[in-house]
C-alpha cells in the first residue's frame, strides 16, 4: 500500500501522571479523570463525542475481566458506540488507529480513544505476563517477558557488537530526558556507575535496562477532516499507519528459512514501511522530528532506531550512546524518556501517540522540540510479534 | 468530595483456576513421542520448512505440513541467555535458557541449558560458553511425562 491516505488529525491528548499505584482511584475513575482532561484539551464537552475506541490489553493486572465495560459510564460512552481493542503491549497504537479509522472513513467526526492499566492490583504480575505463553510449549520454558527480550539482546550484540555500554547510555538519557515530562513514572540522573553495580536480571539485562510497570490513564481525540475546518481546529495530522503481526513463536524467527531474524526488529521495519510509502517519507532521518518509540527496554530502542531507519542496522547503539538523538538532535527519540521511564501497558502506546502529537500540537511543555513538524508513535506487543506505526504532520499532506 | 475522609479500602481476593488444556492431535503426538525420547517435527510441502514445535499447515504457503521428522538430538544455539533474578514459577537462578535450533529444523525451540556451577561462576565466561553458534544436544530425563520438561539441552562437547 502506498500514497496518500484519508485525512484524520488528533486534535487532544491527555495523560495521567504514571506511578506505580493509584490507590485514590478505581479503575474506572482513572479513565474518567483523563476523559476530563483529553475533552478539555480539545476544547470539547462529551457531547462532541461521536464513537469511542478503548485501549485495554489483558486484564489479570486489573483483576476484573475485560474492564472496559466498567469505565463506559465514567467516560461517557453511554449511548455512544464502543469497541475495544487488544493488542498486548501494541494496543496503544493499534487503538488509535482504530480511532483514525473511524474518523478517516467519514462515518465519525470526532473519536475518543482512551484506556488505562493499574498493574499493581496484583503482587503477582510477572506470573500475569507468564501466561501469555501456550501451556504445551513455551510456558514451562523459561521464556517471560524479560528473558524473551535478554534473547533478543544477545542476538543483537553478537551480530553487531553493541554493548552494555551503549544499552547504559539509553537508560541514562531517558531517565534525564525524563526530567521534563511531568507524566514520567521514573526520572533522574543516573551514573554509569550506579548502572555497574544494579542487579543482573538476564544477561545482558540489569535493572535499569527494564522498564517499571505503570498505573495510568491516556487518551487522544482524532478527529475527520470536515470536523477539523468545520471547528477550525489545530491537528496532528495522521498521514500514515502501518501494522504487521508475526507468529508468536520466537524461535520461528530464526535460521536461514525464517523471513525476520529475530536479532533486530523487521516487523518494525516492515510496518514503518507501510506508514511512510503513505506519509511521503523517503528519508526518515531528515524528514522526522520527533519519534516516540515503544521500547520497554534499553535493546529496543537500538533496534526501533535501526528499524525506522533513523540509521544503519547495528549504528544504533553507537548512535544512541552519541546522544545523536537526543535533546537538540535533529530527530529526537523519546523526548519523554519513553517506555523505560513509564510503561502502563495497555496505554503504552497510546502514551506514544499522545507525546508524539503534543508535539505536533506545540503542547509538549518542557519537552516541546521547536518547530516540530513530522512525527511517528510506535508500539510493540507480544513476543515482540505485533509492531504499530503512525506517522503524524503538522500540516495535511497536499492532494 | 473534600469532605470525605482521605483513605481507602482495599479489598484482597485470591483466585485459583483449574484448566484442563486440550492439546489437539497434532501436538498429542509431538508430546507422546517426547515421552518416548524423540522430538519430531513437520515438514512442509512445498518449501521443505521443518516446524518445530510441530503445525499441522506451513504458516506460509498454507499448505499441510503432514510429514512427520525426527529433529536432533543435536542442535545449535541461536541465542542464549543466563537468568540471575528469582521469578515465580521459574528454577532458582542461575539458570540458563536458549532458543536452539536442532539438527535438521527449520525453526528454533526454547528450553533450558544445562551449565555446571563452574561455568556458571563468570557470567561473562558463561555467556561465551553458550554463544550463538554454540553446539548442544538434547538430554531426556530418567522419568518423561510426556511434557516439554522431559528435556533440556547440554553442552556437545563432542
Amino acid at each position: 500500500m502506498s500514497g496518500h491516505i484519508a485525512r484524520a488529525g488528533i486534535v487532544g491528548t491527555a495523560q495521567s501522571r504514571y506511578r506505580t499505584h493509584r490507590p485514590d482511584v478505581h479503575y474506572a475513575e482513572l479513565v474518567q479523570q483523563t476523559a476530563f482532561d483529553v475533552l478539555a484539551d480539545a476544547g470539547m464537552t462529551i457531547d462532541d463525542i461521536d464513537a469511542i475506541v478503548f485501549a485495554m490489553a489483558p486484564t489479570d493486572f486489573v483483576g476484573i475481566t475485560d474492564v472496559d465495560k466498567w469505565a463506559i459510564g465514567a467516560i461517557g460512552g453511554a449511548g455512544k458506540p464502543f469497541m475495544r481493542v487488544q493488542l498486548g503491549g501494541a494496543t496503544g497504537v493499534a487503538a488509535a488507529q482504530a480511532g483514525y479509522f473511524h474518523a478517516a472513513s467519514g462515518e465519525f467526526d470526532n473519536v475518543l480513544v482512551i484506556g488505562a492499566d493499574k498493574v499493581a492490583e496484583t503482587p503477582d504480575g510477572q506470573h500475569v505476563l507468564s501466561l501469555m505463553f501456550d501451556p504445551f510449549y513455551e510456558r514451562e520454558s523459561g521464556l517471560n517477558t524479560i528473558t524473551m527480550a535478554a534473547l533478543h539482546a544477545e542476538m543483537h550484540m553478537r551480530k553487531y557488537g553493541t554493548t552494555t555500554e551503549h544499552l547504559d547510555q539509553v537508560a541514562i538519557r531517558a531517565w534525564r530526558r525524563a526530567q521534563r515530562n511531568p507524566h514520567a513514572h521514573l526520572s533522574g540522573i543516573l551514573e554509569p556507575a550506579d548502572l555497574a553495580v544494579s542487579p543482573l536480571i538476564a544477561t545482558p539485562l540489569r535493572r535499569y535496562d527494564v522498564c517499571p510497570r505503570s498505573t495510568g490513564a491516556a487518551g487522544v481525540i482524532i478527529s475527520s477532516e470536515r470536523a477539523i475546518a468545520r471547528d477550525q481546529r489545530d491537528a496532528a495530522w495522521v498521514t500514515g499507519v502501518g501494522a504487521i503481526a508475526n507468529s508468536v513463536f520466537i524461535g520461528d524467527r530464526t535460521g536461514a528459512d525464517a523471513d525476520l531474524n529475530y536479532a533486530d526488529w523487521g516487523e518494525l521495519r516492515l510496518a514503518a514501511d507501510q506508514a511512510y510509502a503513505q506519509a511521503g517519507i523517503t528519508d526518515p532521518a531528515s524528514q522526522l522530528d520527533v519519534v516516540e518509540i515503544y521500547a520497554p527496554f534499553t535493546i529496543c530502542e537500538v533496534s526501533g532506531v535501526e528499524a525506522l531507519g533513523l540509521c544503519a542496522p547495528g549504528e544504533g547503539g553507537p548512535a544512541l550512546a552519541r546522544g545523536d538523538f537526543d535533546t537538540g538532535a535533529a530527530v529526537e527519540v523519546n523526548p519523554s524518556g519513553g517506555t523505560l521511564c513509564a510503561n502502563p501497558i495497555a496505554v503504552t502506546g497510546l502514551v506514544r501517540v499522545c507525546d508524539a502529537a503534543a508535539q505536533l500540537l506545540n503542547r509538549a511543555g518542557d519537552m516541546q522540540k521547536a518547530r516540530a513538524q513530522r512525527a511517528v508513535a510506535t508500539a510493540v506487543g507480544g513476543t515482540f510479534q505485533f509492531q504499530s506505526v503512525m506517522v503524524m504532520d503538522r500540516q495535511p499532506q497536499e492532494d | 468530595m473534600s469532605e470525605i475522609p482521605q483513605d481507602t479500602i482495599v479489598l484482597p481476593e485470591d483466585r485459583h483456576l483449574h484448566y484442563d488444556f486440550a492439546s489437539g492431535y497434532i501436538t498429542a503426538h509431538f508430546l507422546r513421542n517426547l515421552g518416548e525420547g524423540r522430538i519430531l517435527g513437520t515438514r512442509a510441502g512445498a518449501n521443505g520448512r521443518v516446524y518445530v514445535p510441530p503445525r499441522a499447515y506451513c504458516e506460509r504457503t498454507f499448505e499441510p505440513a503432514e510429514e512427520w521428522v525426527e529433529v536432533g538430538p543435536g542442535g545449535t544455539v541461536e541465542a542464549a541467555t543466563i537468568v540471575t533474578a528469582k521469578f515465580l514459577g521459574h528454577p532458582d537462578p542461575p539458570f540458563v535458557i536458549g532458543m536452539v535450533r536442532l539438527d535438521g529444523a527449520g525453526t528454533a525451540i526454547t528450553n533450558y541449558i544445562e551449565l555446571s556451577d563452574e561455568q556458571l561462576a563468570d557470567l561473562d565466561t558463561a555467556r561465551d560458553v553458550v554463544a550463538p553458534g554454540t553446539r548442544v544436544k538434547v538430554q531426556f530425563k530418567q522419568e518423561r511425562q510426556g511434557r516439554v520438561t522431559d528435556f533440556h539441552y547440554v553442552l556437545d562437547n563432542g
